[in-house]
């Protein structure tokens, strides 16, 4: 049996790779490692750069703006979120999920918690299950051009700026058969059609619009892949 | 059955892959990917499952510590929709209680430690139906309290939870260089007795460290050494890792031919 047991060497590395403690100290409590200390202590910068990675991937163009409006502020932005909130689950899909909060919550500008929210969504559009309703549908209206800015980052055309101030109202979606991401601009008669799912019906609250130009907004979800024989249906009864 | 020479399927591949007409053997696919995936990874992985043999390789069972909750139910329902003939991980932590690390951790190697990695294999194999395989990782440091080197420490999980081991080729060859050592010693130490697949990956300098980060095309000294393991293991299924600035599908197959093709000579 070893002089130290797993339950202490867990222990002392949950506080090396936190950053709460130094390799140093750890190896009083553990003994040293036969690797020296300096090498021992490279995985806590290991774990850090596994945890901004998967941060910046998730967000890479909220990253780059937030860097844009305050370089040092981005970086406490982005170690405080980590610190506070780090990796908890082994799942992808859960990983980083409240960062738009976060960063609102902590003084981020309108365009970067908004970049944020924007990935997010399509973060979970992708993965969402898809019911015959609305279910792995999402409208979101933001102040800023944050689809253009994200596509060009991510496209590797911008590593740097912001987005430009101009309102974008955007209905994400998957394709029900193709699975990739539908990303349209909805018009009226299209919201008014999803709310008519939702409702299951006319609602005196919905905005007046011509039931041809809801019929019309159908046909374009359903030619989208956005909804499913049984939605359509669901409006239809009701046109 | 698994044969020959697979890919790892990243969502970057998704659409040429669906495309290929180029041989392509199997499909890796890491497991957390696709555990409980509900949308465009559960399509993609229905429509692929129904044209390769698809191996589950998980990044978070972290068998060295415990498996966090809930991980090897959901490993059990990705089995049961794939049905491959084992699913594989690797010999670390890579969780402490509910704090997550994304990284592949090493283990003091020492019988506390093995005993276990053992114990979570019986459980893990149990738990999913299928035999699990065990990947040695790239070590950057030994950890204090270690008695064992890599080898025994692995020839003892092996013999004694009577599990097979993943080999990744480009982990041993980094091993070797980071500790100074020739890589044809840490290879004819490893216990090639209960190799039952292979990985080969790129690898980045970092400083004075070798890193794996499956960035890269695999290097030259990694296919010499590919093919000592081949003369020494026979025609192991292998398997190539891309995971980072993933180029073209075409690119990665290109890697797939070669293994193939050394496969083929060296066997």
């Amino acid at each position: 049996m070893s002089a130290v047991g797993l339950a202490v060497f867990f222990a002392e590395m949950a506080e090396l790779l936190a950053g709460r403690r130094t390799a140093a100290q750890c190896e009083a409590v553990l003994g040293p490692s036969p690797s020296g200390t300096s090498r021992f202590g490279v995985y806590a910068t290991l774990v850090d750069r596994q945890q901004r990675a998967a941060l910046d991937s998730l967000y890479r163009a909220a990253l780059v703006a937030a860097t844009a409006w305050d370089r040092s502020k981005a970086e406490e932005l982005r170690a405080g979120y980590l610190r506070t909130a780090p990796p908890a689950h082994w799942s992808p899909t859960v990983v980083a999920a409240p960062f738009a909060d976060y960063l609102e919550a902590h003084g981020a500008p309108t365009d970067v918690v908004e970049l944020a929210d924007f990935s997010r969504t399509r973060h979970d559009v992708l993965r969402a299950p898809l019911g015959d309703g609305i279910s792995g549908l999402a409208v979101r209206h933001y102040t800023h051009a944050v689809r253009d800015f994200t596509i060009a980052v991510e496209r590797g055309e911008r590593a740097t700026g912001r987005p430009d101030a101009t309102p974008s109202t955007w209905l994400f979606g998957r394709h029900r058969e193709t699975a990739s991401l539908v990303l349209v601009v909805p018009s009226l008669a299209v919201l008014v059609a999803l709310q008519i799912i939702e409702d299951r019906g006319w609602s005196p609250e919905l905005p007046a619009v011509e039931r041809t130009e809801v019929a019309s907004a159908v046909t374009f979800l359903f030619d989208h892949g956005l909804l499913s024989n049984v939605a359509v249906d669901t409006v239809r009864v009701h046109l | 059955m698994i044969e020959g020479v697979g890919i790892g399927l990243r969502k970057e591949l998704f659409e040429p892959l669906h495309a290929t007409t180029r041989r392509v053997d199997w499909l890796e696919i890491v497991s957390e990917n696709y555990i409980g995936a509900t949308g465009r990874a559960a399509v993609m992985l229905e429509r692929f499952s129904r044209r390769w043999p698809i191996v589950p390789h998980g990044v978070a069972l972290s068998i060295g510590s415990d498996p966090p909750p809930g991980y090897l139910d959901g490993l059990a329902r990705l089995v049961d929709l794939v049905a491959p003939p084992y699913v594989s991980d690797h010999v670390c932590y890579s969780s402490i209680g509910a704090s997550n690390y994304l990284d592949l951790l090493p283990l003091p190697r020492h019988a506390e430690a093995v005993a276990r990695v053992v114990h979570n294999a019986r459980a893990a194999t149990a738990a999913v139906g299928v035999p699990l395989i065990l990947e040695n990782i790239t070590t950057y440091a030994d950890m204090p309290g270690s008695t064992m080197d890599e080898a025994a420490f692995l020839t003892a999980i092996a013999e004694q939870a009577k599990v097979g081991l993943l080999l990744d080729v480009n982990n041993l060859y980094i091993n070797a260089i980071n500790q100074h050592r020739a890589p044809l010693d840490l290879l004819e130490a490893f216990p090639l007795q209960h190799v039952k697949q292979l990985h080969l990956a790129g690898h980045t300098w970092d400083g004075d460290l070798l890193l794996d980060t499956h960035a890269a095309a695999v290097a030259p000294p990694v296919w010499d050494l590919y093919i000592e393991v081949l003369r020494r293991c026979g025609p192991v299924p292998t398997l190539i890792e891309w995971d980072q600035h993933i180029p073209s599908l075409d690119a990665v197959l290109d890697e797939a031919d070669r293994a193939r093709e050394l496969m083929a000579r060296h066997t």
